[in-house]
């Protein structure tokens, strides 16, 4: 199997055989990422495909040689999420509404209002925050709220209790939502 | 905002986070336990066996009933020296020589694993032949973070040699047949640094912190190079309160290894942690494979964290090993290993034993030796010093060993 910096030199040369490259090494792990939030085998193949092309389009300007799996990872995230809006206007998904509910109460002040901070600066104030956690909390956290896992997987990777991993994220919901208090960021 | 929005907003999280997050082993368990239940399946059939045919209980040197699941096992016989030229101890005393050892003669151990090393140094090229940069990266990030280093506006480096080094270089060696090896110019290690730390991982996946403003420790704090033991104690007690973030383990426990002396009578010892866990053998192995260790500057100044996390997930087997009392009598009979110029001249010389595994990137396979420590009454005697050789005889029964070294008259 290639590694990431011929993988993305395949791109930069708009070499078609980056698509298969990136699709041989990490197409699993894109198209589980997709079904956790589509929910949808034939969803999850289209939106990992429309990821490789993402890809193509992007790569250059971008040159992912130290992080092509997470350059990857948050298109096919990006495209999923889309889609599940777009599929779920009406019925939503059971697991992306109880992710949406607990990623709530990270809120300080939760409305339909708009959030006023822009990206970049909401971004950074939540990197500064995942940085400051342990390892172990930053992690489960991220593979829950960001790669969507069930409570029973990150567990299970973590090799730690159902009732631990719930408690963890709760504590780092807690904490998230004083972060955002004592940034004074508008969301 | 609503929560959908921001589970929604987190897909633009730092891509290292992202990385880390696929990346994430649960470190410091090794997946031997899952051959204990065949081991242990393997013990009654031994008990068993024994019974019917003896009627007696079976005496604990009986080797195992072959199991021939189990690979055979080639072993290294071509040990490395140390600075005397071979791997050599000047104490006053065997006393002098100490480590935290988990291990001891009471543990009623049956079975150690042993297990492939992911990371074998090629002693042609001096490059590991298949270097794992993934991993590389997962731990160089995750060291980072530790360390609270802002990682995400922070480039990764290596230290693969630019063109106009390699053409020097191809132009100074005579390679055979003209030809650079493979890989020969990759990558070793990986870096990124801060104005605080500088983290490397090279390619045994052991990180290396480089304090770059080394720590003055309080005054009452002794960690210069030569000090005593009690010295290096209460250094490590302290160490272990202040950086019990960084050493990030349940049970650390500090060994202070070392006591050995230098050609000026100077005594030193290294202070490292390693975590004790629920059972022995998983102990003995973070003990070998799985610690932090803390050096100094020469000004006495905490310089350097250097963390070793060895990638035992390659168990081989878990293999029936010998008591001590038999590797002594292998020892008599010659079948040991040693670099030692001296043949092994009878137990009356021997003054202590360890089980150990070597953690040596040219072992190509980690397996459990009994160390001997010899005197070496022969060698020249410095500062009243006595000199102490390390004979080594595999742990693992002979019957699962191809190659059980016999001593011939000649050294390593």
């Amino acid at each position: 199997m290639m590694d990431d910096k011929t993988i993305v030199d395949l791109y930069l040369r708009k070499d078609q055989n980056a698509l298969s490259a990136s699709a041989e090494k990490y197409g699993t792990r894109l198209k589980q990422i997709s079904f956790r939030i589509v929910h949808d085998i034939s969803d999850a193949e289209e939106c990992e495909n429309d990821t490789y092309l993402s890809a193509w389009n992007s790569i250059p300007p971008h040159a992912p040689n130290h992080y092509l799996f997470a350059f990857l990872a948050k298109i096919v995230r990006n495209i999923s999420l889309n889609l599940y809006t777009k599929n779920h206007t009406q019925k939503r998904y059971a697991h992306i509404v109880e992710l949406s509910k607990e990623m709530e109460e990270c809120l300080p002040a939760p409305s339909d209002d708009p959030c006023s901070a822009c990206d970049s600066e909401l971004m950074q104030c939540i990197n500064r925050f995942l940085l400051r956690l342990s390892e172990e909390e930053r992690t489960v956290f991220v593979r829950r709220y960001w790669f969507a896992d069930s409570i029973k997987e990150v567990a299970s990777r973590f090799n730690i209790s159902e009732s631990k991993t719930k408690s963890m994220l709760l504590r780092t919901r807690n904490k998230l939502k004083k972060y955002f208090e004592s940034e004074g960021l508008q969301l | 905002m609503r929560g959908k929005e921001l589970f929604e907003k987190l897909t633009d999280i730092d891509e290292k986070i992202v990385t880390q997050a696929e990346n994430y082993k649960k470190v410091k368990k090794f997946p031997y336990q899952k051959w204990i239940a065949s081991a242990a399946c393997l013990a009654v059939i031994v008990s068993a066996v024994a019974v019917y045919h003896n009627n007696t209980p079976m005496n604990p040197s009986t080797p195992s009933p072959f199991d021939p699941t189990l690979p055979m096992l080639e072993i290294a016989t071509d040990f490395g020296g140390g600075g005397m030229g071979f791997e050599g101890y000047w104490a006053y005393d065997i006393t002098d020589l100490t480590n935290a050892n988990p291990w001891n003669e009471d543990m009623e151990l049956t079975h150690l694993p042993v297990i492939t090393n992911q990371f074998v140094l090629n002693e042609a090229t001096q490059r590991i032949e298949s270097p794992d940069y993934e991993q590389m990266e997962a731990l160089l990030i995750q060291t980072a973070l530790t360390l609270g280093m802002d990682v995400a506006n922070l480039p990764i480096t290596n230290d693969m040699p630019d063109a106009e080094y390699q053409q020097s270089v191809m132009d100074s060696i005579e390679f055979p047949n003209d030809e650079v090896p493979d890989g020969y110019f990759s990558i070793s290690t990986l870096y990124i640094e801060d104005d605080n730390y500088q983290v490397k991982v090279d390619w045994t996946c052991d990180a290396r912190i480089h304090i770059k403003s080394p720590v003055t420790l309080p005054s009452e704090y002794n960690l210069s190079f030569y000090t005593t033991y009690e010295e290096a104690l209460l250094v490590a007690e302290y160490l272990q309160t202040e950086y019990e973030w960084l050493i990030a383990m349940e049970h650390p426990t500090i060994n202070i290894s070392g006591g050995d002396f230098n050609i000026h009578a100077d005594q030193g010892y290294d202070i490292s942690f390693f975590d004790e866990a629920d059972d022995d053998i998983q102990t003995i192995l973070n003990y070998h494979f799985n610690t932090v260790s803390f050096s100094s500057s020469h000004d006495g100044k905490l310089s350097t964290v250097w963390m070793s996390h060895a990638d035992l997930s390659d168990v081989i087997g878990l293999y029936p090993i010998i008591n001590a009392d038999e590797a002594l009598r292998l020892l008599e009979n010659g079948t040991y290993i040693t670099n030692v110029p001296q043949e092994f001249k009878g137990s009356e010389y021997v003054k202590k034993v360890e089980l150990v595994y070597r953690p040596d990137e040219s072992e190509k396979i980690f397996m459990p030796y009994y160390r001997f420590y010899v005197e070496l009454p022969e060698e020249e005697r410095t500062h009243d010093l006595n000199t102490y050789g390390a004979y080594y005889v595999p742990a693992v029964e002979r019957q699962y060993i191809k190659n059980m070294p016999m001593w011939d008259g000649g050294f390593n």
